[in-house]
């Protein structure tokens, strides 16, 4: 059984707009997102008040793009020097066979894990699960998900999907314990739940915000402390780490840190950080005896040098979630994805080389609140545009590296050829490359508009023409709606009726002096 | 007289923010009364953890201090450290740098300090050397890069906190529920002046 068919489906449907559809008219869910709106500002108001602090994290993320691979063997022998065992992952496939490797060899029976979008991606849990193992999840919202089975519906508050009544729900039926629905009662509840899972945890599987080259130290950061406890406690720790996380210098951190937590949360600096250097040294008492670290790469090194590049300075702060007015109303899970909101938008296309999540990129108002409220100025709109071009027709992303190959015989999955410069050996993902649809009825009409509207002459006419035809065919306000022919487009897009006379023949009255312009 | 620096009035002002309690700057005396304090009523007469080579620790004396009230100590070096942490009602410690500007301490592993000493039990008392104190993170993050790393830095703003139920803070979630903060100056001339005060 897939991982999908398996979860609770919270919002259920087809495609994006069924679901987005059965988002919108759940009341409860409504409920539970009206508590982000207290979010909304928050990266406005970093944006307002420290654009230097932006315009510097910015400069950094490029720097490392700008030659990742260079970063990669100089964090790998940084980490290695240190003593911390290091995995290169080319695939979410090999991460989890590396990880749940590290599990049978170190005999675990128990992991804690702190919350990490990288193992959401990686889909570890249900990895562990296969192999007989038992794996918890400790940030008290990604626990709630965890055991409703459900996924994260934000990055940084994963069940903000959910009321207090129906967290109180789900934690009662899975642990047969009378909670009352009162944020206190269920805080202390969970400490002493989780609490005897950190005792009992063997492994601490945890993702990084950031890992500096130079030192080859690891940065977390919580709230809760969980993060600390998972790379305390346990004899072995892992860190998932996807390639892009890494920052040249440990004194970048200094800017990177304040930025990702006052647009992610508001807070100055978060109430935990932890820095994490190495595994337990001679003479300490606690921390990991092992620590790996497991470099992901999932179809990220062949956006460099691509326009989508871009797309990897993030810093999964949620600041484009909190601000997005699709987001705000429809929530993570009708996106049916890892990653949700703007930045999901466009990951989840990219990270499945196009054979997932092809409608996302059409599910936005392209406003803009995204590209200005990104901390490290990812231009997500453009990105969202360029999407949709690239996966309309083959779905090949033309702009990937390498250029779009030939598509195969019958649609099949087919194997890439290895990069050069790889410094690991390299098992990418199969492509997914859908067979060529014939053009829509929709494509013809834009092309035929396109030709009319090259020459001015063609413009006049046809806007004449097309005025004339709406005033008199369609003279309801909402006339997009329910103008013949194009509703499947205009059904959920208004536009207003056109004035009685058109502004080039307002104007040309105007030049020849007709006081009644 | 000299009166505290104005990091140290910041840092106290956001460690407050934080719903960390705060005591001084105090002379060095005067701290570790306040400490043993703190720390007795915190415990309750349950273990309190100590660490064996913490310089704040040692500079108090708090091992003879605490000793003395009859508290019960748990140090690393103990054989049966690992199971009777998880039931020490308090964790003593000193940082290594305060950043003023957010309120945040940073702790240093190493031998004789272990990580779990500000983390697993459920109150915190953090001893803090005027001296330590500086603005910005980014001073802090200078002070390390300065020298080779410890093998973990934990920095703490203050109680454990979560808001994800419904975006409304609840605190101690799985870290420390109380944080304490004691703030002395080694330089006991300077302190008299701010106690007179």
């Amino acid at each position: 059984m897939s991982v999908r068919e398996r979860d609770n489906i919270v919002t259920p449907g087809r495609n994006f707009e069924e679901r987005a559809r059965h988002a919108v008219a759940d009341p409860e869910l409504q409920r539970a997102l009206g508590n982000l709106g207290q979010r909304l500002f928050t990266a406005r108001d970093v944006a307002h008040d420290h654009g230097d602090l932006k315009d510097r994290a910015a400069a950094i993320r490029r720097e490392v793009l700008a030659d990742l691979d260079s970063w990669l063997r100089r964090v790998t022998s940084t980490l290695e020097s240190l003593g911390v065992i290091v995995h290169h992952a080319a695939t979410a496939h090999d991460a989890r066979r590396i990880i749940v490797g590290i599990a049978h060899a170190e005999g675990v029976r128990t992991v804690v894990k702190s919350k990490s979008m990288a193992s959401e991606e990686i889909e570890l849990n249900q990895a562990f699960e296969s192999a007989g193992i038992r794996s918890v999840e400790t940030d008290l919202g990604e626990y709630i998900v965890q055991v409703a089975a459900e996924r994260p519906s934000h990055m940084i508050t994963p069940a903000i999907h959910k009321t207090l009544g129906q967290i109180r729900d789900v934690l009662v039926k899975v642990s047969g314990d009378a909670i009352e629905e009162d944020r206190e009662a269920i805080t202390q509840w969970a400490r002493k739940r989780l609490r005897d899972e950190f005792i009992a945890g063997d492994m601490g599987v945890t993702g990084a915000n950031f890992v500096a080259a130079d030192t080859g130290t690891i940065v977390l950061v919580t709230n809760e402390g969980n993060g600390r406890l998972c790379t305390t406690l346990p004899r072995v720790h892992v860190a998932v780490v996807p390639i892009e996380k890494i920052v040249p210098r440990f004194t970048d951190v200094a800017t990177l840190l304040p930025l990702l937590t006052m647009t992610a949360t508001g807070q100055r600096l978060t109430n935990y950080l932890s820095m994490i250097t190495g595994p337990r040294r001679e003479g300490e008492v606690d921390g990991p005896e092992s620590l790996h670290v497991v470099l992901l790469d999932n179809n990220r090194r062949a956006l460099l040098g691509t326009p989508y590049e871009e797309m990897l300075a993030c810093i999964r702060c949620g600041a484009c979630l909190n601000v997005c007015p699709v987001y705000r109303r429809v929530s993570g899970h009708a996106y049916d994805a890892v990653y949700s909101g703007p930045m999901g938008k466009v990951l989840t296309p990219l990270l499945s080389r196009g054979s997932n999540g092809r409608d996302l990129p059409g599910a936005s108002t392209l406003c803009g609140a995204c590209t200005e409220a990104c901390p490290v100025e990812i231009p997500l709109a453009d990105l969202l545009v360029r999407l949709r071009a690239d996966l309309r027709g083959t779905g090949a992303l033309v702009g990937a590296r390498g250029s779009a190959p030939p598509p195969p015989e019958g649609g099949v999955a087919r194997r890439e050829r290895p990069g050069e410069g790889y410094p690991w050996p390299l098992a990418r993902a199969p492509v997914v490359t859908p067979p060529p649809r014939p053009p829509s009825v929709r494509s013809i009409m834009f092309a035929v508009w396109a030709r009319v509207w090259a020459a001015p002459s063609g413009y006049r006419i046809s806007t004449a023409a097309a005025r004339v035809a709406v005033r008199t065919l369609a003279p309801g306000r909402r006339w997009s709606t329910t103008m013949p022919g194009v509703t499947g487009w205009t059904r959920s897009r208004d536009l207003p009726l056109p004035a009685p006379r058109s502004f080039r023949d307002r104007w040309a009255a105007r030049e020849r002096g007709d006081e009644r312009w | 007289m000299t009166a505290p620096p104005p990091s140290v009035e910041r840092l106290r002002e956001a460690l407050i923010v934080n719903r960390c309690g705060v005591d001084g700057p105090l002379t060095s005396d005067a701290a570790a009364t306040r400490v043993a304090e703190v720390a007795m009523s915190r415990a309750a007469g349950g273990p309190i953890a100590l660490p064996t080579r913490d310089a704040g620790v040692a500079a108090l004396e708090l091992d003879s201090r605490l000793g003395a009230l009859g508290a019960h100590l748990l140090h690393p070096d103990d054989p049966d450290w690992h199971d009777r942490l998880p039931g020490a009602a308090v964790g003593v410690t000193s940082c290594a740098v305060a950043v003023a500007a957010t309120g945040t301490l940073a702790m240093v592993a190493g031998p004789g300090c272990p990580r779990a000493t500000s983390l697993v039990p459920a109150a915190h008392i953090c001893i803090v050397r005027v001296a330590d104190v500086v603005d910005e993170l980014a001073d802090a993050i200078a002070r390390f890069a300065a020298g080779p790393l410890p093998s973990a830095v934990s920095w703490v703003g203050g109680p454990s906190r979560t808001s994800d139920l419904e975006m409304r803070t609840t605190f101690g979630v799985h870290g420390p529920k109380t944080v304490d903060v004691v703030i002395f100056s080694a330089d006991s001339a300077d302190s008299a002046g701010t106690l007179a005060e």
